[in-house]
């Protein structure tokens, strides 16, 4: 019998989408698949583009939008190659918060969420840009359902391909969100993350989503669609530990046992205990003698001089 | 003679004392990318210098404009000239929008930052660009202005960004490739 597995397991690394789980020398634990490249153009363009965006050409010096208790060897290479001043200013949604979203936010969940119990509800939100097919958008809320957690998902107009909206989709999805769900367009994704009923987060991993989740203590499941979101969600579970990726093809037994681990089980438990203590270092490092304040304060300086 | 000279130490003092109170307010740049998860942090950063003495100016396309909340209430919004359709977003999707915009915008940012120089003088301290809007960087050297790049996303992505061409040389990306064509040729 284990005979049989362990050939069924070989077969799987053997055909030709497994190479794409060989790890990147010297990126560990980041694999091919998770590097940042996207689906809408080719390798080559990608290569451009990306030549140009890391090429220092006469800047003084990079800000970034990080925090050295995130990844500091990786800011220690960026500074290496770079050989100017680079600095970890972040995450700067704890620094100075403004309202900048290019949606109306719909505030009316807010009110929904006041009504759930603590940890008790799964926040879903794709981001600006990702667009889901009909058939994953059911998978999603048949897994939901099944997983008997409250959720608040954000569906964007245009994010689910064939339809306006949610007017396209399965009279069976409606009855699925009025049993135990509540969908908005556009949420107000900090306040969101800050309530107490909310307990996970269902991401596409935007580093602004990550960095505004382990902001509040919120462990996620992380579902990349493309560029630097899978860099993100590769680092959510393998190194900070706070997130289970949900990788293949989305169908209901794969939501269903993603929700559950991280709401219900032990292991989500673990998840939201580190996420808090991330959350704690963050606010260390951007209060007065932290590390993202203290390089503010050096940059703020070196502008003085100009 | 004494109470002179401790007068003049005090004009001195007083002097010095000024300066380090109220620094000159200097105006920073910032040119956003027109997408939000870009616009978000870059708006984040330009509050958190405004409130270390800054004055702003933000310069955007107006693709995605941005409209300016109350919390915005004393930055200055310049719109750099492109004349992009609209519908290029979705037609040519983002990677090569992005090329597209920084070659649209190459020249009109000049133009546009030559103005703000006329406008403000010898107020502007620097420009502070989007990684993504890398054009912004030749106006800058033109006028001979100082120029600092912000990255949105992590420094284990930059750093990814970095070594991409290298690891395509040598063929560690190679099972990426496969995929891509099959996505492209998908979304056809």
């Amino acid at each position: 019998m284990s005979i049989i597995c362990n050939s069924m397991v070989l077969d799987l690394f053997v055909e030709p989408k497994g190479q794409q789980n060989e790890l990147v020398p010297e990126f560990h634990p980041l694999r091919c698949k998770d590097f940042p490249v996207s689906h809408w153009a080719s390798l080559e363009s990608i290569m451009e583009l990306y030549k140009n965006t890391v090429d220092k050409r006469t800047a003084s010096s990079v800000i970034i939008n990080t925090a050295s208790c995130l990844e500091s060897s990786s800011l220690s290479r960026l500074q290496q190659r770079l050989q100017i001043p680079v600095y970890p200013i972040g995450p700067l949604h704890m620094v100075a918060s403004a309202s900048t979203s290019l949606l109306e936010e719909n505030k009316s969940c807010i009110e929904w969420l006041n009504k759930q119990m603590k940890n008790s509800v799964i926040f879903v939100s794709l981001g600006s840009l990702a667009s889901m097919e009909i058939n994953e958008v059911m998978e999603t809320a048949l897994g939901l359902d099944s997983s008997n957690q409250q959720f608040l998902w954000v569906i964007r107009p245009g994010s689910v391909r064939g339809s306006e909206w949610i007017e396209n989709l399965p009279k069976e999805f409606s009855k699925i969100i009025l049993g135990r769900g509540y969908i908005v367009k556009w949420a107000p994704q900090k306040e969101v993350l800050t309530h107490t009923a909310v307990g996970g987060f269902w991401s596409h991993c935007g580093w602004n989503s990550t960095l505004e989740s382990i902001g509040e203590g919120v462990p996620m499941i992380c579902k990349p669609f493309s560029s630097d979101q899978k860099v993100n969600a590769r680092y959510l579970e393998c190194v900070w530990k706070i997130g289970i990726q949900v990788e293949g093809d989305l169908d209901r037994g794969a939501v269903e046992r993603a929700v559950r681990r991280l709401m219900v089980e032990e292991e989500g438990e673990e998840m939201r205990k580190r996420a808090i203590s991330l959350k704690e270092q963050l606010r260390a490092s951007v209060t007065s003698g932290g590390s993202s304040h203290n390089s503010l304060e050096e940059f703020v300086n070196y502008m003085r001089t100009l | 003679m004494k109470h002179g000279a401790e007068q003049v130490f005090f004009k001195l003092f007083l002097w010095v004392f000024e300066m380090e109170e109220k620094p000159a307010r200097r105006r920073v740049v910032l040119v956003a990318v027109p997408a939000q998860g870009h616009i978000s942090p870059i708006m984040q950063l330009a509050k958190t210098l405004h409130l270390k003495g800054f004055s702003i100016t933000i310069a955007q396309t107006k693709f995605n404009y941005f409209s300016p909340s109350d919390d915005f209430t004393d930055f200055q919004f310049v719109t750099i000239p492109e004349s992009l359709p609209e519908s290029d977003f979705e037609d040519l999707g983002p990677i090569e929008f992005l090329h597209k915009l920084n070659k649209e915008c190459q020249v009109s940012f000049k133009d546009c930052l030559g103005q703000l120089l006329l406008q403000q003088g010898n107020e502007i301290a620097c420009v502070v660009y989007d990684e993504f809007m890398y054009f912004a960087e030749a106006a800058t050297k033109e006028f001979k202005l100082p120029n600092v790049i912000f990255s949105t996303t992590s420094a284990t992505a930059f750093v990814c960004r970095s070594a991409f061409d290298k690891l395509y040389a040598n063929n560690s990306l190679a099972p990426l490739k496969g995929t891509l064509e099959f996505s492209v040729f998908y979304s056809c």
